[in-house]
C-alpha cells in the first residue's frame, strides 16, 4: 500500500478544490483522484454543489444616475443645435435590427474542436445535476445536431445570444451577467410563448403555453388545450408526423403523444431541465439537457443512452 | 504538535480579526499548529515554510471555527446566517429529492460536536462544509448500491445485448485492451479532465472550475486528449495486437457502432475498489 492509494479526507479535497495545497501535494491528489472512482465522484459532486447564491438585484436609485443629468443636458443641447443650424439636413440611419446586432457580436468561445470518431459506452445513471450554468431554452424547430457536444453547446449559446442579448442590459460583472441571464431565462420560459411545433402536415401543430399544450388541426386558426398530466414548465417540442409529438420541459419532463390526442409521460433518468428534443418517430428521440448533454432513446423512452461518448 | 512563535500567532490573530469573536489567542494558536501538523506530516518544516503556509490559510474562517468550538454565541449566529443557507443550497444541488438535506442537517448537528476539529483553514469554510457533505452523500449512495438487489427489469435489460457477430466481440476486446493501455499512459491531469467530463458528466464549466482552467482550455485539452487516445489505440492494435491497418479500422468502427460492455467510467475509476476507502476513517471520526 502506498501513500497515494489512500483516499484523501474531505478537508484535503476541499483544500485541493480551493487551491490550498502546495504543488507536490496537489499533484499527488491529482494522481489519486484521476484513478479513484470514489474520489472522482466526490469532487464531481463538490463541483456540482458549487451553487452561487442568487443575490437580489439592487433597485436602480436616482442617486446612481444623477451624474448623467448634466451630460444628458449637454448632449441634448448639441443635438438641438445641430438640428436647427442653417444649412444642415437631418440624416436618418435605418435602424439596425436587434437580432442582427446581436448576431454581429463576436463570440468569446473558441471554435469548436474537430469531432473525433464516436465511441459509445453502456449507459450509466449520472448523479442528479441541479446546477445549470447555461440553461438556454430552444423552442425553435431543431436544426441538424452538431456532432460535438461542445459545438452543440456553442450553437445553443449563439442561439441564446440572439434571443436574449437585445433584452439584457450590459452586465457589470460575470456574476451579475449570470444572474441577469438566469432571470431572462426564467422570464422567457414563463412568459414567452413558444413557436408552433409544426408536424409534417402543416395543418396539424401544437404549441406550448407554460405547462399547457394546445393542439390545432387547422393550421393554427383554432387551438384546443390538451391534458398532459404535468405541471412542469415545458420548453421545446418536435413533431415528426401528425400523430406523434415529443415535448420536453423542466425537471426531466418528457411527454409524448402517438395518436395526436393523448399524452403520456416518458420516464427520464435525471431531474434535469431539458431544452431541446429532436424526434425521428414514435420510438426515437434525442433530448438535450440545459447543460448541453444529450440523451437518446430508440425504444420510446424505456432506455436512454447518454450521447457524450459518441464524441470520441 | 509544535507551537508556533507567539509573535507570528499574534500577527495572524490580528489578520483573522479573531478578537471579533473573543477567541483566546492560545486556542487560535493551537488551531494553527494543528493545521501545520496536518500539512507537514513528514517532518518539521522550516520557519519560512511555516510562515508562508499559515499566511495562505483562510484565517477568518479558521478564527470563526475556533470561536464556535469555544462556544461563542455571536460566532454561531454568524455561522448560521452565512453558512447554513449555502449548505442547504449545496444539498439541493446534490440531490433535489431532499436526501442530501437530511445529510446536511446531520452534518450541521455534528458541528455542535467535534467536527470543527477537522477544519484546518486550507480551504474556505464553505468549501469544506460542501466537501464533507459531498463525501457523506457519495458514501451513502455507494453503500446503498452495494445493498440494493438487482431488479428483474435491470437483469432483463442487461441480458438482452444487441445481436453481434463473433468477430465484433473480439474487436471490442482488442479495443478495450488498447483503450486501457492508452488510458494508462495518460498524464494524471489529462486523465482527470477526461474523467470529469466524459465519465462524471460534468459540464465544461464545472470541469474547468475543478481544475482551475477556463472552459475553452478544458475543451481544447479534451479534444487533444481524444485525438491522442485514438492514435494510441490504433498504434497499440497495429503493434501489440498485430492487426493489419484494414482490420484496425474495422475493429475501431465496430467498437464505435456497438461498444458493448466498454465503460469509460469504469476504466477511469476502476481501480477504486482496491483502494482503502475513507469510510473506515470516517467511522473513526476523521472526515
Amino acid at each position: 500500500m502506498t501513500h497515494a492509494d489512500i483516499c484523501p479526507d474531505a478537508e484535503t479535497l476541499a483544500a485541493w478544490y480551493d487551491q490550498g495545497l502546495p504543488p507536490a501535494e496537489r499533484a499527488r491528489i491529482d494522481a489519486h483522484v484521476s484513478t479513484c472512482d470514489r474520489c472522482q465522484t466526490i469532487v464531481a459532486t463538490l463541483a456540482r454543489a458549487d451553487v452561487p447564491a442568487l443575490v437580489p438585484a439592487r433597485e436602480p436609485s436616482w442617486w446612481s444616475w444623477r451624474w448623467l443629468a448634466p451630460i444628458a443636458a449637454g448632449v441634448a443641447a448639441v443635438v438641438v443645435w445641430a438640428l436647427v443650424r442653417p444649412g444642415s439636413a437631418p440624416t436618418v440611419q435605418p435602424p439596425v435590427p436587434a437580432s442582427l446586432s446581436a448576431r454581429a457580436e463576436p463570440s468569446a468561445s473558441p471554435p469548436a474542436s474537430a469531432a473525433a470518431p464516436p465511441l459509445k459506452r453502456a449507459p450509466e445513471p449520472a448523479p442528479p445535476v441541479a446546477q445549470r450554468e447555461r440553461a438556454v431554452p430552444t423552442n425553435a424547430p431543431p436544426v441538424a445536431p452538431p456532432n460535438d457536444a461542445n459545438e452543440l453547446r456553442r450553437a445553443d449559446e449563439r442561439a441564446g445570444n440572439v434571443a436574449f442579448a437585445p433584452a439584457a442590459p450590459p452586465a457589470p460583472s460575470a456574476a451579475a451577467g449570470a444572474i441577469a441571464s438566469a432571470r431572462t431565462l426564467q422570464a422567457t420560459l414563463d412568459a414567452v410563448a413558444a413557436p408552433d411545433i409544426v408536424s409534417s402536415d402543416p395543418s396539424v401543430r401544437w404549441r406550448i403555453r407554460g405547462a399547457v399544450v394546445e393542439h390545432s388541426t387547422d393550421g393554427g386558426a383554432t387551438w384546443t388545450p390538451q391534458a398532459t398530466g404535468t405541471s412542469a414548465v415545458l420548453t421545446a417540442g418536435m413533431s415528426p408526423n401528425p400523430d406523434v409529438c415529443w415535448i420536453v420541459g423542466r425537471a426531466g419532463t418528457v411527454l409524448r403523444t402517438t395518436d395526436g390526442q393523448t399524452w403520456e409521460t416518458v420516464a427520464f433518468p435525471e431531474r434535469v431541465d431539458l431544452v431541446r428534443v429532436e424526434a425521428a418517430g414514435m420510438s426515437t428521440a434525442t433530448v438535450t439537457t440545459a447543460d448541453a448533454r444529450r440523451f437518446t432513446t430508440e425504444d420510446g423512452g424505456i432506455t436512454w443512452t447518454p450521447a457524450r461518448l459518441q464524441e470520441f | 504538535m509544535e507551537r508556533l512563535p507567539d509573535r507570528l500567532v499574534e500577527r495572524l490573530y490580528a489578520d483573522a480579526d479573531a478578537a471579533r469573536w473573543s477567541v483566546p489567542t492560545t486556542t487560535f494558536g493551537d488551531a494553527l499548529a494543528a493545521s501545520v501538523a496536518k500539512a507537514f506530516p513528514d517532518g518539521a518544516p522550516s520557519p519560512r515554510d511555516v510562515e508562508r503556509y499559515v499566511g495562505a490559510l483562510h484565517l477568518a474562517d479558521l478564527a470563526l471555527a475556533c470561536a464556535c468550538i469555544h462556544g461563542s454565541d455571536a460566532a454561531w449566529e454568524h455561522l448560521m446566517r452565512e453558512q447554513r443557507p449555502a449548505l442547504y443550497r449545496a444539498a439541493d444541488a446534490i440531490d433535489p429529492t431532499g436526501r442530501a438535506r437530511e445529510l446536511a442537517d446531520a452534518l450541521w448537528a455534528d458541528l455542535f460536536g467535534n467536527l470543527f476539529r477537522y477544519f484546518h483553514g486550507r480551504s474556505s469554510l464553505t468549501t469544506w462544509l460542501r466537501a464533507v457533505l459531498a463525501q457523506r452523500h457519495v458514501d451513502a449512495v455507494r453503500a446503498g448500491k452495494r445493498l440494493e438487489p438487482l431488479a428483474d427489469e435491470a437483469i432483463l435489460t442487461r441480458a438482452a445485448p444487441p445481436a453481434a457477430e463473433p468477430g465484433d466481440s473480439r474487436c471490442r476486446q482488442i479495443v478495450q485492451r488498447a483503450l486501457e493501455a492508452a488510458l494508462a499512459q495518460l498524464d494524471a491531469r489529462d486523465r482527470l479532465r477526461l474523467a470529469c467530463y466524459h465519465a462524471r458528466q460534468l459540464t465544461l464549466a464545472e470541469t474547468g472550475r475543478l481544475l482551475r482552467e477556463h472552459e475553452a482550455t478544458v475543451s481544447r485539452h479534451l479534444a487533444r486528449t481524444r485525438r491522442g487516445l485514438r492514435d494510441a489505440i490504433e498504434r497499440w492494435m497495429a503493434g501489440e495486437g498485430g492487426l493489419p491497418p484494414d482490420e484496425v479500422r474495422r475493429c475501431v468502427q465496430a467498437a464505435m457502432d456497438d461498444p458493448g460492455p466498454l465503460d469509460l467510467a469504469a476504466m477511469l475509476g476502476g481501480a477504486s475498489e482496491r483502494k482503502i476507502s475513507g469510510v473506515d476513517r470516517s467511522k473513526r471520526g476523521a472526515v
